[in-house]
């Protein structure tokens, strides 16, 4: 017989730190949408499972400071829902009602989505666009991590350490700035082919932000730097817009794909980055 | 390890693997048959439940997660042996040819009428994006669900 599952339910970090030093190979279950596919697929297995749902610090949306601040186990169904988030960064709420479906969103965490970083997530090019900062903890004190410079590092490979967790996500909130965000899917839901968001910014009728990132297309969600710098200091005219799509479509590296061509897929980023920015240009106007 | 459950306002203790799926807990082991199994890999939807209160895909929750919760699976929907107005409404509508799909629909029906007792077709179509139906097609299972809402409505009153 196949001896039984160890599982534990820690109701504090430091509790949780005490079993993952006991038991260094444990899987830190949240969630359990994409783990529990994964285990069923064969592709995870375990003997030890610490379940993070009952630790109180790692709960909670609160904004303060400039910096809205989501605990780790928050629910997509809770950050699409959540009057804070949508007050303070409508972006991250439409990336979440664009995920999966209601049963997997009332389940699915914000701190899961991002340790696993799947490259066709649509928390991802938000995080990166709004330059959040992803905090973790090990038994040895807190570390931060930059969405945009370190933290998804390789295919579906975050940079977190296999004893940290992620406790929190930490995005700097700008007073007027229009946002955008694009996806196309097989189907409405669906894992992203291309999805993209955008951050834009005017002081006297000339852009001072501009932010671009990327999904679905690369082992790791990208930033558009060169098609971001072109729009600083313009007047965002449809012809600024245009131009910038383009330089993002010619700059974000497109992995091949069996069903999709790299032509159409890069065609694609072209489209939805074009898209993105004519939305988050009407909220300035 | 053993875990609790409340299902439809029963108790349970079991002695299990905690990470065994919640699905095959609640039908295999306490016989809540309604719950199905289709795909499970979190697609279909078939073995829809709801968990305090929130709709949920049981295939995709570990046993541990549960312990302690409520759970409501269509058993729980009828009352002293009659129907609930939504499952009357799906059975008005044709809302299904051979049922397989059905207790998830009916779970994710009554976690949306719960939450808004007025839904627009499409929220409905929204709320119902995680449950796969292959035979009856969708137009009768939305017009059974917009049923129930207008006879849970007129009852509320």
């Amino acid at each position: 017989m196949i001896s039984e599952t160890k599982y534990y339910r820690p109701d504090s970090l430091e509790n949780a730190f005490d079993i993952l030093s006991e038991n260094p190979d444990a899987i830190l279950l949240s969630g359990c949408q994409s783990l529990g596919l994964l285990s069923k697929e064969g592709i995870v297995s375990f003997d030890t499972v610490i379940d993070l749902a009952h630790i109180p610090e790692l709960s909670g949306i609160s904004y303060e400071n400039g910096f809205l601040k989501i605990g780790a186990l928050t629910t997509h169904r809770s950050i699409e829902t959540s009057s804070i988030i949508q007050e303070h960064l409508p972006i991250l709420s439409t990336a979440a009602e664009q995920i999966a479906d209601v049963q997997i969103r009332n389940a699915g965490t914000i701190g899961g989505a991002c340790a696993y970083a799947d490259p066709t997530a649509d928390y991802p090019p938000v995080l990166m666009a709004t330059n959040a900062i992803i905090h973790a903890q090990s038994e040895t004190g807190p570390s931060d991590y930059s969405a945009r410079d370190g933290f998804f590092i390789d295919y579906y490979q975050s940079a977190i350490e296999p004893d940290e967790i992620i406790t929190s996500i930490a995005i700097p909130i700008q007073e007027n700035i229009g946002y955008g965000f694009e996806k196309l899917a097989y189907r409405k839901n669906d894992r992203a082919i291309v999805n993209v968001a955008v951050l834009l910014a005017i002081s006297n009728n000339e852009c001072t932000r501009a932010d671009i990132a990327v999904a679905g297309v690369w082992d790791t969600p990208l930033i558009a730097t060169k098609a971001m710098n072109s729009l600083i200091g313009t007047q965002l005219s449809d012809s600024d817009l245009s131009s910038a799509s383009e330089i993002a479509q010619e700059e974000i590296l497109v992995c091949d794909d069996p069903l999709i061509s790299i032509t159409y897929r890069s065609a694609m980023v072209g489209v939805l980055t074009k898209n993105a920015l004519k939305t988050a240009r009407e909220q300035l106007l | 390890m053993i875990l609790n459950f409340n299902v439809n306002e029963t108790n349970h203790e079991v002695n299990i693997d905690p990470s065994m799926p919640l699905s095959d807990v609640l039908h295999d082991l306490l016989g809540y048959k309604s719950v199905k199994q289709s795909c499970s890999t979190g697609i279909c939807g078939a073995c829809t439940i709801r968990f305090n209160g929130e709709a949920r895909k049981s295939c995709l929750h570990m046993a541990g997660q549960a312990s302690g919760s409520n759970i409501s699976t269509v058993e729980g929907l009828s009352s002293n042996g009659s129907l609930s107005p939504l499952q009357e409404s799906f059975i008005n509508n044709f809302s299904f040819q051979c049922g397989f799909c059905t207790p998830g629909f009916l779970m994710s029906s009554a976690a949306l009428l719960d939450e808004n007792p007025n839904p627009s077709e499409d929220q409905i179509r929204d709320y119902l994006h995680g449950n796969i139906c292959r035979c009856t097609g969708y137009l009768s299972i939305i017009d059974g669900v917009k049923e129930a809402a207008t006879l849970l409505n007129k009852e509320g009153n």
